[in-house]
């Protein structure tokens, strides 16, 4: 049987459905605040972004409700770099509907931003649990959870990525980097490969493929085969900071000590904090049977050795026991006397977080904000210098 | 490493580039009542279910009676840190018949609170000449012995029969042998040794002489404080409850006991092994300078190896950095789990072996004498080979007797769910590893060579003996809730079937101190066989992972078929010198006495 008015009702019922979607919902019968907010959008729109701003906050105190209007907020916060009250309307947002796309994962890169780590790695977890492909949210995590002590989720992070995003070379290269780091060397193979030839002038292609050699190919040949690897990242970048160390290396593994001191000893001016250098250094010297050089070399591995096994022990730690005030205090005083200035950061955080106005806690951020001040002022001279040196503007 | 900034991709990257740099930045024995075979006398069955005519190893645990299988305590479902390295065990001739027994360790339930009923108890198996039966009931072992781990072997009295040392939680045990008598007493509290923990658990111990003074003393690994009420909660990556990982808990200190005759006294402290913690897991006396002086090397769970440097006055010093041993390539830190120790590139000095966790290489110091080492696990090619395995019990064998002493991992991950990029998965089979007599080695992959050592299971505890007497090294796996293996050599046997081959020869000494200790411990065994070629061997005192192995010393002759000559270096300082000593049997050497005994090997084709 026919029935000639279905079409017109379906139509209309379509029709009065589109109009509930695309239009926000809370402006229906608030005509005032679809009035501000309207204002704002043009004055937005004509670069007036503090009247903007101003109109939208005004339309979201009628209608507090409305996710476009506190969307609206948040991306002219962002834009005028203001990312706490960037970061107050995504909560908003996430309160008020949490199953909007992509909103934890905005939440994780604000986050992250001011320097939250923990919270912006937290929201970063959520997005993923909804969408385990959103590549900012991997990128977060990526970012942060090798300094939570979470290294299998940054393998993972990266290892997807790079699935996601395969012609993204900064993530391939933290990804080369985690495997060769992890020993994974035929899973770290053709990630090289794909590194060297998506950025062919970058040194650290080269610096990849001779750690991979050294790892693999023990034979003489092998060895000579790195030297040239280091060497040419050498040539493409004169600073680079750990072909040296390699080059130490493999003459350690050739019998040639006096050799492998010529860089290794450059190599500990250049990074005085890495410890295998210094680990490879009291070798050298011993075999050369510079006995004192040796135990100093030793002492200083040590040193180093120690204080980043009592740091990572630490961290293993407040990562199993969140609600531990006194570990988390203890690991950020920690991490900030060794110069470990982002987990300093993160401990000191979520310390606070437990227990808001520890004199203890402040004055250690004192400490975290001067020395990263003065570590600022350090690498922007040094690029300065790099950039003189080489002629730049 | 981290050789870029890691951050950089992800918004805002100054202050984060920043921190990424800064991260850069840091970042007989017994006795001489005891009798060598004399019978040749088998019973092992043959067909086993994986072997092949090319198989090198087949498990015959089974079929000879050899049954048992340790249980964690898994089914409780608590997860306890302790539950995941346990399973242990070991050969012991306790009635001096000259055939192997073997002791298997039991543990059940991880906490006292946990036990519901009777705790199942370790068991001990009489070898009847390659057959075995449960020795347990009677012993002295069909008890609640609490959460048992590892085991020592040691004629700790000097009365001519081995006794028997126990870790475990929450007390260690030490049994006297009552003259193979099959029975054995608890002396643990008559002896000093009930006071041996302070709040955590013992792991591997060993019997050795470090003072020299001809009694056995005694080194016990503790790993954490902990106990069930500290246990942390932990998850894996599917957020299901796991097992921790060690930096959870901090290290402890080990314990050294001296052997005064009627009591052992605690000179931890006194000696200076109290002074250093770390998470034990193995321990093996090697006297790794030649000064004649016992030392001790401890493997250590991402905490540094120790070497203990005998100083000759009842002090010890760690020199484990200074000597090259401490740390593995880079100064990384070791999961280390079990030592293997041998004179594996014909130097004469004694090599250190040691296991470690998956995508962390395992380490071979190479002993360039002096008392320095050289990690050698890359250009050895034991390294990349072994990435995928976690290993705890290891032993050099020289399985093929062909000289060359091999090596032997057991394997399986401490963890209920595994990233199986990363590690070959949860049970994993034995690894085996020829000495290509180069200073490198190559991992045997194929599984009909390999035969029932590729059967994946979760294995701890690894001893080698040569439990058939057939002038063959054997060897037992303990594993961890599932069958107890005991792996028959078959070279033996595949060169008699392939006329073809030249049968290798071996020869095997067993050693009975009089001066020295009575199990002949730490003594040096230098064979010239009959193509000039020296090899260097020791009576060991400890090595594997909560495991005894056979301390008689074999050697592979490989086609030298003519006699050989032998000079032991006694603790004492007495050196022996013996010629004439024909290839494929074996000797029972008395300190001061020469040859007491010898016999030949068991025919191998007698064993099927």
């Amino acid at each position: 049987m026919k029935r000639p008015w279905l079409l017109p009702v379906c139509l209309v019922l379509l029709a009065v459905a589109a109009t509930l979607w695309i239009a926000p919902p809370s402006f229906l019968g608030n005509s005032k605040a679809q009035t501000l907010f309207s204002q704002g959008t043009a004055a937005a729109e004509r670069g007036d972004l503090d009247t903007a701003l101003a109109r939208w906050e005004n339309s979201v105190r009628i209608d507090p409700s409305n996710t476009v209007i506190w969307d609206m907020l948040s991306q002219g916060y962002l834009k005028k770099n203001d990312t706490e009250n960037a970061i107050r309307c995504l909560l908003r947002i996430a309160e008020i509907a949490p199953d909007t796309p992509g909103i934890h994962g905005k939440l994780a890169i604000a986050f992250l931003s001011v320097q939250r780590e923990q919270a912006a790695f937290e929201e970063a977890e959520l997005e993923l649990k909804r969408n385990p492909d959103h590549a900012p949210s991997l990128g977060v995590v990526a970012a942060i959870a090798g300094t939570l002590g979470m290294g299998d989720e940054r393998l993972r992070a990266l290892e997807k990525l790079s699935r996601l995003q395969p012609n993204d070379i900064d993530f391939l290269a933290q990804y080369c980097e985690m495997l060769l780091e992890l020993n994974r060397n035929a899973e770290a193979r053709p990630m090289i490969e794909r590194f060297r030839r998506l950025a062919p002038q970058s040194h650290l292609g080269a610096i990849y493929a001779g750690m991979l050699l050294f790892r693999t190919d023990t034979s003489p040949a092998g060895c000579q085969a790195a030297i040239t690897l280091f060497e040419q990242a050498m040539e493409q970048e004169p600073d680079a900071l750990f072909p040296r160390l390699y080059l130490g290396k493999i003459y350690m593994r050739l019998r040639q000590p006096e050799k492998a001191l010529v860089y290794l000893e450059v190599a500990a001016k250049q990074m005085p904090g890495k410890m295998d250098i210094q680990f490879e250094l009291a070798n050298a010297y011993a075999m050369t049977r510079q006995k004192d050089k040796s135990a100093e070399a030793r002492k200083r591995f040590q040193a180093l050795r120690d204080q980043t096994d009592r740091m990572q022990s630490l961290l293993k730690r407040c990562a199993l026991e969140r609600q531990n005030f006194d570990l988390f205090k203890e690991t950020g005083i920690y991490c900030l006397q060794v110069g470990s200035f982002l987990n300093a950061r993160i401990c000191l955080n979520h310390a606070e977080n437990l227990k808001p106005g520890d004199p203890e806690i402040r004055t250690a951020w004192q400490d975290l904000t001067r020395r990263e001040a003065e570590q600022q002022a350090k690498i922007q001279q040094i690029t300065a210098e790099r950039r003189t040196r080489k002629g730049l503007p | 490493m981290r050789i870029i900034c890691a951050f950089r991709r992800v918004i805002f990257p100054c202050a984060i580039v920043l921190c990424a740099i800064v991260l850069c930045a840091i970042l007989g024995l017994s006795g001489c009542s005891r009798s060598l075979p004399t019978s040749n006398h088998v019973s092992i069955s043959s067909s086993p279910s994986k072997k092949s005519n090319a198989s090198l190893f087949e498990d015959v645990a089974q079929k000879s009676g050899l049954v048992f299988s340790c249980d964690t305590g898994i089914a409780y479902r608590k997860r306890y840190f302790i539950e995941s390295a346990a399973a242990g065990g070991g050969f012991i001739d306790f009635d001096n018949d000259g055939y192997l027994d073997i002791f298997l360790t039991q543990c059940g339930a991880p906490s006292p609170e946990l036990l519901k009923g009777n705790r199942p108890h370790c068991a001990l198996f009489r070898n009847r000449g390659g057959t075995f039966t449960e020795a347990t009931s009677g012993s002295g072992f069909d008890k609640d012995l609490g959460y048992v781990y590892g085991i020592a072997v040691g004629d700790y009295d000097n009365d001519g029969y081995d006794d028997i040392f126990l870790t475990s939680y929450p007390h260690n045990w030490l049994f006297h042998n009552e003259h193979g008598t099959g029975k054995f007493t608890d002396v643990t509290n008559k002896l000093g040794l009930g006071k041996t923990h302070s709040t955590g658990f013992a792991t591997s111990a060993a019997f050795g002489d470090y003072d020299g003074d001809g009694k056995l003393d005694l080194y016990i690994c503790y790993y954490a404080p902990w106990t069930p009420a500290t246990d942390k909660p932990c998850v894996n990556f599917e957020h299901e409850r796991d097992y921790c990982t060690p930096e959870v808990y901090d290290p402890e200190t080990h314990q050294l006991f001296h052997n005064e005759g009627a009591t052992f006294r605690n000179v931890s402290d006194a000696s200076g092994i109290s002074r250093v913690k770390g998470r034990g897991l193995a321990v093996a006396f090697v006297d790794f300078n030649e000064d004649g002086k016992p030392d001790i090397f401890v493997a250590n769970d991402l905490t540094p190896n120790m070497l203990w440097k005998n100083n000759g006055d009842g002090t010890f010093e760690n020199v484990a950095a200074e000597a090259g041993c401490g740390y593995a390539e880079n100064g990384s830190l070791m999961a280390g789990m079990g030592i293997a120790i041998a004179d594996y590139d014909r130097s004469e000095h004694p090599s250190l072996f040691v296991t470690s966790f998956a995508g962390m290489p395992n380490t071979l110091f190479r002993n360039i004498g002096e008392g320095q080492f050289e990690n050698v696990a890359d250009t050895s090619r034991i390294a990349p080979a072994h990435l995928k395995y976690l290993s705890f019990g290891c032993e050099f064998l020289d399985f093929d007797g062909d000289g060359w002493q091999d090596l032997l991992t057991a394997n399986g991950h401490v963890q209920l769910r595994v990233n199986l990029k990363e590690s070959f998965g949860v049970e994993q089979p034995k690894r085996l590893y020829r000495n290509n007599g180069d200073g490198s080695f190559a991992s045997i992959e194929s599984p009909e060579a390999l035969g029932d050592l590729a059967t994946p299971v979760i294995s701890r505890g690894l001893a080698i003996g040569d439990f058939d007497n057939d002038g063959f090294v054997d060897a037992m796996a303990m594993n961890q809730n599932s069958p107890v293996q005991l792996f028959r050599n078959r070279t033996g046997e595949m060169a008699l079937k392939n006329p073809s081959l030249p049968r290798p020869h071996t020869i095997a000494f067993h050693l009975i101190g009089v001066k020295s200790n009575r199990d002949g411990c730490h003594a040096r065994l230098r064979l010239k066989d009959s193509l000039g070629v020296v090899h260097t061997d020791w009576v060991r005192a400890g090595s594997s992972y909560l495991s005894a192995s056979d301390r008689r010393v074999y050697f592979g002759l490989g086609a030298a078929s003519g006699a050989c000559s032998l000079e032991i270096r006694w603790q004492s300082g007495v050196t022996e010198k013996l010629s004439g000593l024909e290839p494929d049997r074996l000797y029972a050497v008395t300190e001061g006495k020469g040859i007491t005994e010898n016999h030949p090997f068991r025919d191998p084709s007698l064993m099927r």
